[in-house]
């Protein structure tokens, strides 16, 4: 894998599991989303499988909302929280819906509308994945360790290994002012200290 | 059955430890090995829970 900090661009020629599978198809129908959490760590190796890909995506209007229903609809996919699109767009004002393969709950993606500050920066900042002929978009990883470490702080130790394997692996290309600024801002110290 | 409480908690925090000693084994194997070498052996462990 090759990752240009600069073109905020990585090239990644791993083989593709079923999971990259399924998470490329469902991405391939939107237009402005970022990847979070643990398929992040997964996308690089992380030894794990997941249940649920965690995915952001803007605010919209019902009209683009109801747009988007029929093209994931018709494209395989369904919602496991209700077959009612307006139903559905109102959990979204409060709550994440999920989209899955129709009659296949598992693997399922866990769609949220940007909500907050944490939420905006994983967007705005977002990098670029080139697999072979598809593209990812996923959270800077700066901002990835530390939420994994901020969710470590509930004991949770699979999220500071998830925070300790993209350290690891990238930290060579880290910007540690950044990553520090993070660090600091959302007081994850201690749980940096244990995966560093 | 006496549980030693201390006990156990030791081996969870040791085996944790554990785990984050073969997280930094394995991402040495990943930047020592080309994408498709690792993530096939990745695979074997995503797709045999997912299929």
């Amino acid at each position: 894998m090759e990752y240009d900090v600069a073109k905020k661009e990585i090239i990644l020629n791993r083989k593709i599991s079923n999971l990259d599978k399924f998470v490329i198809d469902f991405c391939g129908l939107l237009k402005n989303y970022v990847l979070v959490s643990g398929y992040v760590s997964i996308l690089f190796g992380r030894s794990r499988a997941t249940e649920d890909v965690d995915l952001l995506i803007p605010k919209m209007e019902i009209e683009e909302f109801k747009k988007l229903w029929d093209e994931i609809h018709a494209s395989g996919f369904e919602c496991i929280n209700t077959f009612d699109f307006k139903e559905a767009f109102d959990i979204t004002k409060e709550h994440n819906i999920r989209f899955s393969r129709k009659g296949k709950p598992i693997p399922n993606m866990e769609f949220k509308i940007i909500q907050n500050e944490i939420h905006e920066y994983s967007f705005e900042n977002k990098i670029k994945v080139i697999i072979h002929d598809s593209i990812l978009y996923i959270s800077p990883l700066e901002m990835q360790i530390v939420y994994k470490l901020m969710l470590g702080k509930q004991d949770n130790k699979k999220d500071l290994e998830d925070a300790k394997h993209l350290y690891e692996l990238f930290k060579e290309k880290l910007n540690n002012f950044e990553l520090h600024k993070l660090i600091d801002e959302l007081d994850c110290k201690k749980e940096f200290d244990i995966i560093k | 059955m006496k549980v030693n409480k201390e006990k156990i908690e030791e081996e969870i925090k040791e085996n944790f430890k554990e785990r984050l000693r073969f997280i930094t084994f394995w991402v040495e194997y990943i930047k020592t090995h080309n994408d498709e070498n690792w993530s096939e052996q990745q695979n074997m462990l995503i797709d045999s829970q997912l299929d």
